[in-house]
């Protein structure tokens, strides 16, 4: 679909929430001195719907619309403070800190608290409770959240010519970052999207569970975070695809956000038929393709240990030549492979995993003459299409299993190999297609300005109350700051946008997709009603 | 600068500034709080040894103060958690006061082929290089 038809669809569902009362209200503490981050005065032009006219303007308009839209979304009768600065933050010519923020406050064992001895993030908590827990001694003890951001980025000196944007429509430049975006980020880990857990040593905060780690398991032992020794959280958290969310909001929802896993499609010999997982992105090579894999494989032979691990030329490169090579994993580089496959004549190559039980994996390495495309497939799988001999693969297909998620719908969280501070734990994985606010990349591909996908199904699976009514259509003063309701019905009417030839394919699509969230409980006959009148004005 | 002087100083120093627009009913309201110069009358830095942040010395304010850049962050916001803490409220409840070291942090580089890469934690820009194999 067009980008401007995918716009006017967006617009008609921007238009279309309009909120009841309870929404959360938040204060902004700028904390910066005057003449500098919030407070800078060098004049700009209004950007992407955002109207400020110096630096500083431009950067309060941008946070404070962050925060309308979360507290557009979230209920609570008690006002959220928030700790802001775009000061300086350390930084030279190749790396700085961005941002710095999170939760600056937790509570537990509170009135109306849902779990016993488990901590909460201080704003979710005062909501449950429906009073400041924690007034503090000043604003600045009893704030909720930091969210600091550097100030600096792109000036001399600092990541020079990388600058923010901060517009509002998620509309950045490719050589900017869009502010927003990495805001309702960090805003949402400071609201409770992360635990609290130290991811070396895997110790608890003070000891005691957060109610993150009640609703994360680990698909291996069948443990949830909570349930589990410090020396088991360390070992779980490097399971990658193994660590889950069970939250009953995301799990319900994910088919509605998430697209299907996409797979190599085996469809001779019979033995070995079906689709297979795979990961393409390798750091070297052309970008893998369904044509490119489309045809007869061929096992990779060298004179090696395991003579199929393709680290020399290979032996049988008449048989390879004009055909797809697959080879195992071990002994050398991802890229040597490759390399060798190249040269035997193979138009692509499969390289399968070779540590038992583990799935594909994403390769490293370079080598700028490698030209074909390498993917990578599980053990279990590439064990099996090796030892057929040769097989035929038919290209890519949709797999039946959500991209991101378990076989359960579950939605999986970040917990590559190599532990990631910072990021394992507390993350959606960066399998989840499309991409998702929480994953630890902030990607392009990301619209925070009206989409936050599964975000909202996981704080009230933490247990925020949050306002998803939808009474009117059209543009007015709130539009715009309503607009993350849309975030539960706005994928799946994406999905019909992108795929619809004409409107009339659009609206049927979307009638059929309203249904379906109105038949899962998300959505209220009211609501479907007045979004099928927004899609059908939206889309044509 | 001790609690009760930078509490008092905050509170001078304090003056709202405008709320964001006029919300309709079930909006959300933002209120902007403009805390002013008194915030960043004492600098932080960050120590050599422990790598954690904690009020300059006098001559490290004075080094700060000649740098381009105005310091790490508004010094009362380290001094009011400098390290994380436990506090029983009155009804019993648990507050933990968390510190700026315990924050998430994103960090952004720039790689050699000129592409800027962000990412979570100390060494997040280079993670997902660094976490994804070669061989």
């Amino acid at each position: 679909m067009n980008t401007s038809f995918k716009a006017l669809v967006a617009c008609a569902l921007l238009g279309a929430a309009s909120l009841g009362t309870q929404a959360a209200n938040f204060v902004l503490v700028n904390t910066d001195p005057a003449g500098v981050g919030f407070n800078d005065p060098t004049p700009v032009a209004p950007v992407g719907g955002n109207a400020g006219t110096t630096v500083g303007e431009q950067r309060v308009i941008a946070y404070t619309r962050a925060l309308q839209l979360w507290g557009s979304v979230l209920k609570s009768d008690v006002p959220i403070t928030v700790l802001g600065s775009f000061s300086p933050l350390p930084c030279n010519a190749t790396s700085g800190v961005l941002a710095e923020a999170g939760a600056w406050n937790a509570n537990l064992n509170f009135p109306n608290a849902p779990i016993a001895n488990t901590w909460y993030h201080s704003a979710l908590a005062n909501s449950l409770a429906g009073f400041d827990l924690y007034p503090g001694q000043d604003i600045i003890d009893g704030a909720d959240i930091i969210a600091f951001f550097n100030g600096s980025i792109g000036s001399t000196g600092c990541i020079e010519g990388s600058t923010w944007y901060y517009g509002l429509d998620s509309h950045s430049p490719s050589s900017q970052t869009d502010f927003l975006n990495v805001f309702m980020h960090e805003l949402s880990h400071g609201l409770g999207f992360s635990n609290f857990v130290d991811v070396t040593t895997g110790n608890r905060l003070a000891g005691l569970n957060d109610v993150f780690m009640n609703f994360t398991r680990d698909n291996v032992t069948g443990k949830l975070y909570s349930q589990m020794t410090a020396a088991e959280i360390v070992a779980a958290q490097t399971r990658d695809g193994q660590e889950v969310w069970v939250g009953p909001n995301s799990t319900a929802r994910a088919p509605l956000v998430l697209g299907h896993v996409v797979q190599l499609s085996v469809t001779s010999p019979a033995s070995v038929a079906g689709g297979k997982d795979f990961l393409g992105g390798a750091s070297f090579g052309s970008q893998p393709t369904s044509a490119a894999y489309t045809g007869d494989v061929v096992p990779g032979f060298s004179a090696d240990p395991d003579p199929n691990d393709g680290c020399t030329a290979f032996t049988n490169a008449s048989a390879v030549a004009g055909k797809i090579a697959i080879v195992r994993r071990g002994t050398c580089g991802f890229a040597v492979k490759a390399k060798n496959a190249q040269n035997a004549g193979a138009t692509a190559v499969i390289i399968s995993n070779n540590a038992a039980g583990a799935g594909p994996v994403g390769m490293g390495g370079s080598d700028s003459t490698v030209t074909i495309p390498a993917i990578s497939i599980g053990t279990s799988d590439g064990n099996a299409l090796i030892a057929s001999g040769g097989f035929h693969a038919a290209g890519f297909v949709q797999g039946a299993q959500l991209a991101g998620a378990d076989a359960a719908n579950h939605v999986k969280l970040y917990a590559p190999t190599t532990l990631a501070p910072g990021s394992s734990g507390s993350h959606w994985d960066v399998s989840a297609d499309p991409s998702l606010l929480m994953e630890p990349f902030i990607t392009p591909l990301l619209a925070a300005s009206h989409n936050v996908d599964l975000t909202v199904a996981q704080f009230e699976d933490i247990g925020w109350k949050t306002e998803i009514s939808v009474a009117g259509c059209g543009a007015g003063s709130g539009s715009k700051a309503t607009s993350l309701t849309g975030e539960i019905y706005a994928a799946p009417i994406f999905q019909c946008a992108d795929n619809a030839a004409n409107h009339g394919g659009f609206q049927s699509c979307s009638v059929q997709a309203l249904s379906n969230l109105r038949n899962a409980g998300i959505i209220s006959g009211a609501t479907k009603g007045v979004l099928g009148t927004c899609t059908a004005n939206g889309g044509q | 600068m001790n609690r009760k002087s930078g509490v008092l100083v905050l509170a001078a120093g304090i003056a709202v500034a405008w709320a964001a627009g006029s919300a309709a009913a079930g909006e959300s309201k933002v209120t902007v709080v403009k805390a002013g110069d008194a915030l960043n009358a004492v600098k932080v830095t960050r120590d050599k040894d422990t790598g954690k942040l904690r009020p300059a010395t006098p001559e490290e304010a004075a080094q700060i103060g000649r740098a381009s850049a105005p310091g790490y962050a508004p010094a009362i916001v380290v001094q009011s958690h400098p390290v994380t803490s436990l506090v029983t409220n009155p009804d019993g409840s648990i507050t933990v006061r968390r510190s700026l070291d315990d924050l998430d942090k994103v960090m952004i580089s720039r790689t050699a082929d000129g592409k800027v890469r962000m990412g979570h934690g100390e060494k997040g820009a280079s993670h997902d290089n660094a976490s994804k194999p070669t061989e």
